[in-house]
């Protein structure tokens, strides 16, 4: 087996060196991030960025807004924080970006500045081959703006009006562009890129967002929809692992989720479900609460399930009476 | 006494339930570049320094 003289050094170093080159290579990285923030327009736009996120309008954040529509003032924008962050990587390649990004097939994202919902980020489109036609739009409840930096690529944009129907338009965009998107009723869809393509989009998502809907574009239908609310379903992910834990002190946390109207309605009921697979007798006393309550949402689903239950597993009755 | 055991399996989810956070995706996109990823999952729960 081979293995680079770069990593084989980082494996041979010694848990005892100070610092481990590891860890010089996060400071340094880090330190280029700080740096960058520091400098004056940056930290101006990253205070936008907050008061964006707090929900003022794009047009009373100077410094976000301008950024957005001026492409000599963005490109500026972005050199400095290529030149600081490619300025760290050159003393250590393999160090590990301080700020999040992702990559996929033909796509590269990087998030810049993230406050409270609103994210500054850059993402770079390359051409690949293939692609078929789209047969369906993705609408997130997102408020987007975008300024192409440089390339020029084929899309399109969607919009929902009032009556459902979809109205798509082709379009295309190149350097000094730039793209609004309405959150929940508008989408856009990068479909050939001709020339490699970078934009600086900034994203901005509400506290409890609505959900992500899969809209098919011949009917205009929702196909499909998935929360829009990051923290439940990470909590439905977690109530799922208390319960394979089989730990009865979780049947605490499950009631007062279940029973708790403020929360979402998939993380409320993935409770339920959990303390009556953990607990029945527990379980079945949520569902009870749950079933005499009027205007919840859950009331009719709990009474149909209890009833379900004691009708397919006679023994359970036991347990209620 | 067995107390009865009632299966997880078997226990519907709600009518109107959603996908999780980051499911759905557009098997004819040509580009996957939803706003939300699911490296953001990973990132949140375990940022960069942290796992130095």
């Amino acid at each position: 087996m081979r293995i680079h003289p770069a990593i084989a050094a980082l494996r041979g170093a010694h848990s005892s060196q100070r610092p481990h080159p590891v860890e010089a290579a996060a400071t340094s990285l880090r330190q280029a991030r700080e740096d960058w923030l520091a400098q004056p327009n940056v930290s101006a736009i990253g205070a936008d960025v907050q008061r964006y996120a707090a929900g003022a309008d794009i047009e009373n954040c100077i410094a976000l807004a301008s950024l957005l529509t001026n492409p000599a003032k963005a490109s500026d924008f972005v050199e400095a924080i290529t030149r600081s962050t490619l300025h760290a990587f050159g003393a250590f390649p393999l160090g590990e970006t301080p700020y999040r990004y992702r990559v996929s097939r033909g796509f590269a994202m990087i998030q810049l500045i993230e406050n409270g919902g609103a994210t500054l980020s850059l993402a770079a489109y390359e051409p690949v081959p293939g692609g078929e036609a789209p047969t369906s739009a993705l609408f997130s409840d997102c408020d987007v703006h975008e300024l192409v930096l440089a390339g020029r690529v084929q899309g399109v944009k969607h919009r929902q009006i009032s009556d459902g129907s979809l109205v798509s338009t082709r379009q295309s965009w190149r350097e000094g562009d730039t793209l609004t998107l309405k959150p929940r009723s508008e989408a856009r869809e990068v479909l050939n890129v001709e020339e490699a393509m970078l934009i600086l989009r900034l994203t901005r998502e509400p506290k409890r967002p609505a959900p992500t809907r899969l809209v098919d574009l011949t009917t205009g239908q929702t196909s499909r929809t998935a929360s829009g609310d990051k923290s439940a379903s990470q909590a439905v992910m977690a109530l799922n692992v208390l319960g394979a834990l089989r730990d009865d002190g979780a049947l605490d946390v499950m009631e007062k989720t279940a029973l708790n109207r403020e929360e979402d309605a998939d993380l409320r009921w993935e409770a339920a479900r959990q303390a009556l697979a953990l607990g029945p007798v527990r379980g079945l006393s949520i569902l009870a609460q749950l079933a005499d309550r009027s205007g919840d949402a859950l009331a009719n689903p709990a009474r149909a399930l209890r009833a379900t239950l004691l009708e397919r597993q006679p023994e359970l009755r036991a347990l209620v009476e | 006494m067995n107390t009865p055991k009632i299966d997880l399996a078997g226990l519907p989810g709600l009518e109107s339930a959603q996908g999780l956070f980051g499911s759905l995706a557009q098997t004819t996109a040509s580009y996957d570049d939803r706003v939300v990823a699911i490296m953001v999952y990973v990132y949140d729960v375990m940022p960069p320094e942290a796992t130095l």
